[in-house]
């Protein structure tokens, strides 16, 4: 699960129109701290500023592609807590199995 | 149109179809917060409100997600909370991420005191900056005389785009690039100075933040004063005479000529002058090239040539009208060279000695005097050392920020005269200052040199005022001479568009100002500068105007006397040396 938020924080970012500042900077923070995640630097601090920039960026952004990338960390967070705590502390539990086809599929 | 009612925090409000949430809150007495929105962006139907902050959402009952207030217009029934925690707790921390990608040196940001971005933060009780990261780093771009950019400080509000596109048309500036890395830059990413802006400072008044100010060139001032070589001398134009006073308290649009002269005197300049003075000499020679142009079947219509923004702008997008364009100089440049000969001759000083500042309600101004023609003393003298006609331009917000460093207390000021032999300027100069006036300056000139009468009516009413464009016609002798107005860059496109169809061919005179409302309204005059400003500025234009003894710009005696003692006449030898000038085709080939 991490991997996907991962993911779909680097779509948003690249796909951001930039006209708003939740899509435009926030999907930028978001990615940053994700990272930390995958390395185990990511402080509790870190982890509780995600799910208030996710519930923001969720609710306040101009269109769906923010939108939907602060849902996406806020759905990871409340429902795959366990497999982004295993990430945080090195081992990757893969809760949902990875899909060799997602990417090209939402890349399209 | 049909009425919509709805609660805003409790309150029923009752307002027309499509009025946004914002709009009906203010109703409701609710003040929401907004940054990136412009309710009128120069002209009161242009408006910005693409949502680019999200500092105005609201919630909405029914709705899962936040609305900006600013661009959703309402819905009957619609139940609005404005301030509940869950949306204070967005706004603050939609603040905090601009803060986050923002270079926070506001001590000694030119944008310190009056930055709404600073003025947000404080509003909305932002006290942390939580989310830290990476923070764009680019260039600063300081190729334009007139503008500086720091993009490090933008906070992509688009508000510059939209009055350099929709208000002005020039269109010189972009939102490029995706997400994290898009930038406001100008086309193409060149340096401003190799775009087609017009460096008329409009984005620079609508710019929140310092992402887009002036060039400060106070400096070179301070050390020319101290020079005690230099015999430093200041211009003022109509248009400050009625703003400088708004930075000290004063209301918009009080007359603070004799408090401005004061203060310039205290700072230290050795002669303050009036660029109403040469404004006035410009209706003398541009009348007569009017009237030349219609004796003799010249060119027409033709177009007044005092605003440096709309000159750049006919020379990059209609060069082919050039022709149309009368070849006087603006007042700014006619005072600069005069100074530098016939004043300096009558005083004895070396021209080489004599330093011209302006202050100007304008950036162009800058660009203005830097174009390489602008040289006329040292050609009429064949002498290098003397270099530019007009030294450094300062901008009303310079002058503002000169008088404050000098510890002036401008406010309580005693009037004080400007010197002799430029210093006189009458009311016609001074209406200069507001759209219409050049024109109505020159009609009261015009009419009694060819009519060889007393003009009955001197305020031409239907040339004022803030609509687009405006028009006019007077009887001169059996002629019907028909003039037309336009302010802002957009409606002269309108205009120029008709001109070169050859739709407009029986008319005579075209004025155009390249900022909406004329110079009062220019991009160099306080921040800020809304529709409301400008509209109280005019005001005091027309105020001080009828308070002046003489209202003609033929009848100002020191005109009279240059023309005796220097100049022998309007259109003559000295002044097509001194006076006038030529114009560049640019624009893509
Ligand atoms: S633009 Fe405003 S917020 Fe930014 S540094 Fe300058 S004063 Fe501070
Ligand atoms: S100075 Fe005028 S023309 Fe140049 S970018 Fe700004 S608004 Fe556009
Ligand atoms: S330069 Fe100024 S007006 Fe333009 S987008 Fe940036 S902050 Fe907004
Ligand atoms: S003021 Fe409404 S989104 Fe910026």
């Amino acid at each position: 699960m991490a991997e996907i938020i991962e993911f779909f924080l680097d779509y948003a970012q690249q796909n951001s129109c930039a006209e708003c500042i939740p899509c435009r900077i926030g999907t930028k923070r978001m990615q940053e701290i994700v990272k930390k995640i995958f390395d185990g630097s990511i402080s509790d601090r870190e982890v509780s500023l995600l799910y208030d920039f996710a519930e923001d960026i969720g609710a306040s952004s101009k269109c769906d592609l923010g939108k939907m990338a602060g849902k996406a960390v806020k759905f990871a967070l409340q429902y795959c807590k366990d497999d982004i705590d295993a990430h945080i502390k090195g081992s990757c539990g893969h809760s949902i199995p990875a899909n060799p086809g997602w990417q090209a599929i939402m890349m399209k | 149109m049909a009425n919509v009612t709805l609660t805003i925090d409790g309150q029923k409000v009752t307002v027309p179809e499509g009025t946004t949430i914002l709009k009906a809150a203010e109703k409701a007495g609710v003040k929401i917060p907004t940054l990136c929105f412009l309710e009128h962006v120069g002209l009161r139907h242009i408006k910005h409100d693409v949502g680019a902050c999200r500092v105005c959402v609201v919630e909405v009952e029914g709705k899962k997600d936040f609305v900006s207030s600013c661009n959703t217009p309402v819905e009957e029934g619609m139940v609005v909370r404005t301030h509940t925690p869950k949306v204070i707790a967005a706004r603050k921390l939609n603040l905090e991420m601009m803060l986050s990608d923002h270079h926070l040196d506001c001590p000694t940001c030119p944008k310190n005191g009056i930055c709404e971005l600073q003025a947000i933060c404080a509003e909305l009780n932002v006290r942390q900056i939580r989310p830290q990261g990476e923070k764009k780093d680019f260039p600063i771009d300081d190729s334009s005389p007139s503008i500086v950019r720091n993009p490090n400080k933008c906070i992509v509000c688009q508000r510059c785009i939209t009055a350099c596109k929709v208000l002005q048309t020039v269109d010189a500036l972009e939102l490029y690039g995706n997400g994290f890395d898009a930038v406001v830059r100008p086309k193409g990413g060149l340096p401003l100075i190799e775009t087609q802006c017009v460096a008329c400072g409009q984005c620079a008044l609508v710019c929140p933040t310092a992402a887009i100010v002036e060039k400060d060139d106070t400096w070179k001032v301070w050390e020319a004063i101290a020079d005690p070589k230099k015999h430093v001398v200041v211009q003022t134009a109509p248009a400050t005479h009625v703003t400088i006073g708004e930075a000290f308290g004063l209301p918009v649009g009080t007359d603070i000529t004799g408090k401005m002269v004061a203060a310039l005197k205290r700072l230290g300049f050795d002669a303050v002058f009036d660029t109403n003075w040469s404004a006035d000499l410009t209706i003398m020679e541009e009348g007569y090239e009017l009237i030349h142009r219609i004796k003799n079947g010249g060119v027409l219509p033709q177009f007044t040539s005092c605003s440096p923004g709309w000159i750049k702008f006919i020379e990059e997008f209609y060069p082919d009208l050039i022709p149309h364009v009368s070849t006087c100089k603006s007042p700014q440049q006619m005072l600069g060279p005069i100074a530098k000969t016939y004043y300096a001759e009558k005083k004895g000083i070396n021209p080489e000695d004599i330093f011209v500042v302006s202050v100007m309600p304008c950036t162009a101004k800058k660009y203005e005097a830097a174009r390489p023609e602008m040289n006329a003393a040292s050609k009429y003298w064949n002498n290098p050392n003397i270099t530019r006609d007009v030294d450094v331009v300062l901008t009303s917000r310079e002058l503002i920020r000169m008088i404050r460093e000098a510890g002036i207390d401008f406010a309580s000021l005693p009037d004080e005269p400007y010197d002799p032999i430029m210093g006189e300027g009458t009311g016609a100069a001074q209406i200069f200052g507001a759209t219409g006036g050049v024109m109505e300056a020159a009609l009261r000139t015009a009419y009694e040199v060819v009519t060889g009468k007393t003009l009955p009516k001197l305020d031409f009413e239907d040339v004022r005022g803030m609509k687009d464009i405006k028009e006019a016609s007077v009887n001169m002798n059996g002629v019907t001479v028909k003039v037309l107005v336009a302010h802002s860059l957009g409606a002269a496109r309108q205009l120029m568009d008709k001109v070169r169809a050859g739709e407009l061919k029986d008319y005579h005179f075209i004025e155009i100002m390249a900022c909406p409302g004329g110079c009062i309204g220019g991009g160099g005059q306080p921040i800020p500068t809304t529709v409301e400003e400008r509209e109280n500025r005019i005001k005091g234009i027309y105020e001080r105007d009828k308070k002046l003894k003489i209202r003609k710009s033929h009848e100002n005696p020191e005109i009279q006397a240059i023309y005796r003692e220097f100049l022998k006449e309007p259109l003559g030898h000295k002044s097509h040396q001194l006076l006038h000038t030529h114009y560049t085709p640019r624009g893509k080939k």
